[in-house]
């Protein structure tokens, strides 16, 4: 933190607070012309830290007292005596909002001189020359010039006391304790730099100029709270950064696909062609799901019949599922769909996309899946393997399990044929089930 | 049309030009039509300047993006936004090509096979560099699945992608696994990749032998970077020593120089082997030697820019990536203005790593520290005394003030003048383009702001992206299970409960979407899982960590307790290790008194008492060989001092004089010498008025000695 005042200033300020041979009132003059607005807190400041560090002579530091009486006027609300004291609480209440009382910052410093005469001699005479300049600035006392006051003559300062003391001592108080309780508490932490550290031997009188220069600034001496600092971050094996000797150049593409709606017409046609004779991969399979999203007139261009329609289940049961589902709307044209069902032999992937469809409609066509239901169960009679017929017992019980679940299958049109079956079959868990849940629907 | 791309794959650009305009006259109503010819007529205008005038061919294309993405699909559009993100790409604006390429790979399915795989790759690419491992892993997994299939020969034969191509497009698939594994730090696992790259290669090199074709060209750069790899893996697998690396290294280099491949290439290769050639030195301790061939990395890359101003050659350039690793060398030798200008110069590519940004924090942390250790030394046995005036009876000890960790570096950063910007000199070297900011404390605090941010945003993706990736394999397996067909019991049960669990994960991802921002330093909150982390994406969290500790030092050195105290908690709420916990909790709690707030920093300490065994032990591993960190931090025991002391100090801030005597006089015992104990030893004799003792102590410890001496 630099210095507080230059110093040439410095010089200055002391010339002034030597002139003994100037009225009091002048001095302060003199100061205000000799320093700008901005350089009076500096000004002010440098003249706390020579009291406080008695850097001054007797003579020099009442100029200095009056000095910082002038620039630290006390504001009305704290001169006034006791008995306007209610008026102005009332007038308080009223406005609650009225503007905080704002304290000079020096004032501090003569609050403590004018409490303090306890001490010496000199420290009472300037506790009564400070509480005669805080309760009248303008006394009289302060037409006169510095030497015509003598020092530490109490009985002729004792003169200009006045009889009735304006100041409210305790008001000004209870404001800073107010202030103060909001400073940090670390702020408050600050002690002074300097300690007195007498010794034997060859005396010198201090050097003002130099120990203002080494102390007048704002610093205070506190204790350290220890922060240690963060180390440097490791540097990690993949941290350095390997370059690879790269030959790829990327450039932009030229769109060789075709374009106009008809060859995407083809296209579409030909992966539909595709997917009656092999599985479709994922990608495939959603590229046409996504076409029919956008275009599902591409279902009436003739690609897919009643005819094929069983091929394309057993190749592609999803895309079979997601056709059947656009032709939900119409009823007619579901029904011819839904007939080639009947038509062929029952397999997994015909029961999946049955089961799907019942799982998304909101209702199936009963005769439909009543006749559906009565083909699946013979079918497993047809089976002659003991063990695919097994594992097909239980994927039918599965399925109509699942009707049962969708309500989308009425019990009772197929009982018969459900319990022969079961019966039939009740040497396979699945099947006694599933009798066991027919009956209780039955009930 | 099919006379427009031949004349364009001819390389006649003005006569396709002019056919495609001549399309465009006579087309109407056919929007995709349309946007076909205009995106052909911008590539054609953009491959006629050389490819020197990207911005203009960008402009053009977000045009067609901006008039047709009302009436077409994103999928419509896709060839042009593939190819507005190659020219974000070769322009190193990764934000913004990933974001291009993102919208893309959401219509996967329903783009061209050709244009998926391009942009799925590019993407991986891109992630890969950008270090987001999880999402590179999800991008890799969908190529395989969707543009690689073997299932059956009729899948072959009809697959998206013709098998010549496939064949191409799976070594570079598999260059880039090679990549990630190394990134990963799995290096096994890359070593394996490399051979079956390797064995690829020498298949197509015996065939091509077979069929007498000569691509000496091309052949020697595979060889050249498969060979980069391998000597990678196996150094990273310490199956070759250093020595030997360097070794072979330089003998690549010898085949590099025979080979017939062209000068334009030689100092693209040049700068990628005297980087590597210098990480290899740094990796073996030798910090000197790397920065010797790191700046000679930098000359031949400075090559590249002289040479015609194309895209291409841009994103060739990788003067970001070797200034880096020059940086890291200088933070060695203990440089910190110098390693600063490099990771300056490192920005302009890297400026979405939080690395980065934490190196020049750290930078200018220790420039910090090394300018409060040189005040220190100015004044090194009056540490305490600043002077002593007068003589007799007038002796003034006057104490020294304001020396402590605030009062190093700048705070204000320094303006800097435009030529600075344009041309600037780093090292010995002079860039052009490189913003050079001076170091200072508000800079190093936006540096680890900007790292807390981008670790942060980088690890919600990750965590949006493992929830979603955990919801993805559940769905794998069921649909698995669907599809088998043989596991056929409870299958229509099993349907349902996938369902639920979407719609649970659906829940789960709605509550998480909330943006982690600056303002989350204000609360000190977090709402970022670390928990189930991999291992890859720990360095990110560790980022993040560094960040948050370097924000609240540098706050605090800052004077700014309530920054300091928000990273200092946000920190702490993400469980950090005992080493970063102990210093967290130190930092808070100074922040707390500073806010005069002495019983939580009371707690604070406390909870660092728990921790400074453990931050003992981490400091004597901490960064190796920097004298410029005070050795003090290093020596055990002092971690019990300097929680002493600052327990201490609260006490005097609660007016417990006597407590606080106590403790500092466990310190004093621990570590009697020194100024920090001292200090807080003088203070408490002053504050009970006991000057005399005060002085003592100074005396005892010859704080002013020196100071009287002078002025005799």
């Amino acid at each position: 933190m630099g210095s507080l005042i230059q110093l040439e200033d410095l010089v200055k300020l002391q010339k002034l607070l030597r002139d003994e041979s100037t009225p009091f009132l002048h001095i302060v003059r003199k100061v205000t012309q000799n320093f700008s607005n901005e350089q009076l807190f500096s000004v002010c400041s440098v003249l706390t830290i020579m009291l406080r560090d008695e850097l001054l002579t007797v003579e020099e530091r009442i100029v200095a007292l009056f000095i910082l009486l002038h620039l630290s006027p006390l504001g009305s609300e704290l001169t006034t005596g006791e008995q306007q004291q209610p008026q102005k609480q009332n007038q308080n209440n009223k406005n609650s909002q009225s503007p905080p009382v704002v304290l000079p910052p020096f004032l501090p410093v003569l609050l403590n001189i004018a409490q303090n005469n306890q001490k010496f001699n000199e420290t009472q005479f300037e506790a009564l020359f400070v509480t005669i300049g805080l309760n009248d600035p303008n006394s009289d006392l302060f037409k006169l010039r510095p030497n015509q006051i003598g020092v530490n003559n109490i009985e002729r300062l004792k003169k200009y006391f006045p009889e009735s003391s304006k100041l409210n001592l305790q008001a000004i108080f209870t404001k800073f304790s107010q202030i103060e309780s909001k400073i940090p508490l670390v702020n408050k932490l600050g002690i002074g730099t300097s300690i007195s550290d007498p010794e034997k031997g060859k005396e010198s009188k201090k050097n003002v100029q130099d120990f203002i220069q080494n102390q007048l600034n704002t610093d205070e001496f506190k204790p350290p709270f220890v922060r240690p600092s963060p180390s440097i971050l490791q540097i990690l094996d993949n941290e350095l950064i390997w370059i690879d000797y790269e030959d790829e150049t990327l450039l932009p593409i030229w769109d060789q696909t075709i374009t106009n709606v008809k060859s995407n017409n083809d296209q579409f046609k030909n992966l539909m062609k595709k997917a009656f004779t092999s599985q479709l991969s994922q990608l495939e399979q959603q590229q046409i799901i996504l076409r029919l999203e956008n275009e599902p007139k591409l279902l009436g261009e003739g690609v897919i019949t009643p005819n094929n329609f069983q091929d394309l289940v057993e190749k592609n049961p999803i895309i079979s599922f997601e056709i059947l589902k656009r032709f939900s709307e119409d009823e007619e044209k579901i029904n011819i769909y839904l007939e080639s069902f009947i038509k062929t032999n029952v397999t997994l992937h015909s029961m999946e996309v049955i089961n799907k469809l019942s799982g998304a409609r909101k209702k199936l066509n009963k005769d439909f899946l009543n006749r559906f239901v009565s083909n699946c169960i013979s079918s497993c009679s047809e089976i002659t393997d003991k063990y695919v017929q097994g594992r097909h017992v239980r994927l039918v019980c599965a399925f109509i399990r699942s009707l049962m679940n969708n309500s989308q299958l009425d019990v009772k049109n197929v009982f018969s044929k459900l319990q022969s079956f079961c019966v039939e079959f009740s040497r396979i868990r699945d099947a006694s089930n599933l009798f066991r849940l027919i009956k209780n629907q039955m009930k | 049309m099919n006379l427009a791309h031949q004349l364009f794959t001819q390389k006649k650009y003005n006569e396709a030009s002019q056919q495609i305009s001549t399309l465009i006259e006579k087309t109407s109503g056919n929007d995709k039509k349309i946007v076909k010819l205009k995106s052909h007529l911008a590539l054609c205008e953009y491959m006629k300047t050389g490819r020197t005038q990207p911005e203009e061919y960008l402009e053009t294309l977000n045009g067609i993006v901006k008039q047709f993405s009302k009436d077409l699909t994103t999928a419509d559009l896709g060839y042009v936004i593939y190819n507005q993100a190659i020219v974000n790409y070769q322009l190193k604006r990764y934000q913004r090509a990933a974001t291009q390429l993102e919208s893309l790979r959401k219509n996967v399915g329903s783009l061209d096979p050709y244009l998926g795989f391009e942009a799925t790759y590019l993407l991986l690419k891109l992630s890969i560099e950008n270090n987001h491992i999880s999402q590179a892993n999800e991008l890799i997994s969908l190529i395989e699945n969707q543009f690689f299939q073997t299932n059956t020969k009729n899948n072959q034969k009809n697959s998206g992608l013709q098998t010549r191509n496939q064949n191409k497009n799976r070594q570079r698939l598999l260059m880039l696994k090679i990549k990630l594994s190394l990134c990963c730090s799995e290096h096994n696992k890359a070593e394996l990749f490399v051979n079956q790259l390797q064995e690829i290669k020498n298949r197509n090199l015996q065939q091509q032998k077979e069929n007498q074709i000569e691509k000496i060209n091309e052949k020697t750069l595979l060889i050249e970077n498969l060979s980069l790899n391998m000597m990678r893996c196996k150094i990273e697998n310490s199956k070759m020593n250093l020595e030997e690396a360097k070794n072979n290294l330089w003998g690549l280099s010898k085949t590099m120089e025979n080979s017939k491949t062209e000068e334009r290439n030689h100092s693209n290769f040049w700068s990628s082997f005297y980087n590597n050639l210098g990480c290899v030195e740094l990796k073996n301790n030798k910090p000197g030697s790397a920065l010797f061939y790191f700046k000679k990395a930098l000359l031949a890359n400075s090559q590249i820019c002289k040479n015609e101003k194309t895209v291409n050659n841009f994103s060739k350039d990788k003067r970001s990536e070797i200034m880096y690793n020059t940086g890291l060398c200088l933070i060695l030798l203990e440089k910190p203005q110098n390693a600063f200008q490099f990771f300056q110069g490192a920005l302009v590519c890297l400026y979405n790593r939080p690395r980065v940004w934490i190196r020049l924090a750290e930078c200018c942390l220790l420039e910090h520290f090394r300018l409060t250790k040189d005040k220190e030394q100015v004044g090194s046995l009056n540490r305490l005394v600043k002077k002593v005036i007068g003589q007799g009876k007038y002796r003034t000890v006057i104490l020294q003030t304001g020396i402590g960790p605030n009062d190093g570096l700048n705070i204000n950063e320094e303006s800097v003048s435009f030529e600075d910007i344009v041309s600037s000199n780093v090292g010995d070297l002079q860039f052009h383009g490189i913003p050079v900011q001076s170091m200072s404390l508000d800079y190093a605090s936006k540096a680890a702001s900007n790292s807390i941010l981008i670790s942060e945003k980088l690890l919600k993706i990750i965590n949006n992206q493992n929830q979603k990736t955990s919801t993805t394999s559940n769905n794998n397996k069921n649909s698995k299970i669907d599809e088998n067909n043989k596991t056929q019991k409870n299958e229509f049960k099993i349907k349902k409960e996938n369902e639920n669990g979407i719609e649970k994960q659906k829940n789960k991802e709605k509550t998480n979407t909330n943006h982690t921002n600056l303002n989350t330093l204000k609360n000190g909150k977090t709402n970022i899982d670390l928990d189930n982390l991999s291992k890859n994406d720990q360095s990110l969290k560790q980022d993040l960590e560094h960040g948050l500790l370097l924000f609240s030092y540098i706050s605090l050195c800052c004077q700014n307790p309530v920054t300091a105290l928000s990273s200092a908690k946000m920190l702490l709420n993400y469980n950090p290790d005992p080493y970063r916990e102990y210093l967290a909790n130190l930092y808070a709690a100074e922040a707390c008194c500073l806010l005069n707030n002495p019983n939580l920093a009371k707690e604070y300490i406390s909870q660092s008492l728990q921790k400074r065994r453990y931050q003992v032990e981490k400091l004597l591993k901490g960064p190796k060989n920097l004298k410029i960190m005070s050795p003090k931090e290093y020596e055990s025991n002092w971690s019990d001092c300097v929680t002493l002391l600052n327990l201490a100090f609260v006490l005097i801030l609660q007016n417990d004089i006597q407590t606080a005597s106590e403790y500092i006089k466990q310190a004093s015992r621990m570590f009697p010498n020194s100024p920090l104990v001292l200090l807080s030893c003088v203070y408490l004799e002053l504050s009970n008025g006991n000057n005399q003792n005060a002085l003592e102590l100074l005396k005892s410890c010859h704080a002013f000695y020196p100071l009287e001496n002078s002025q005799k």
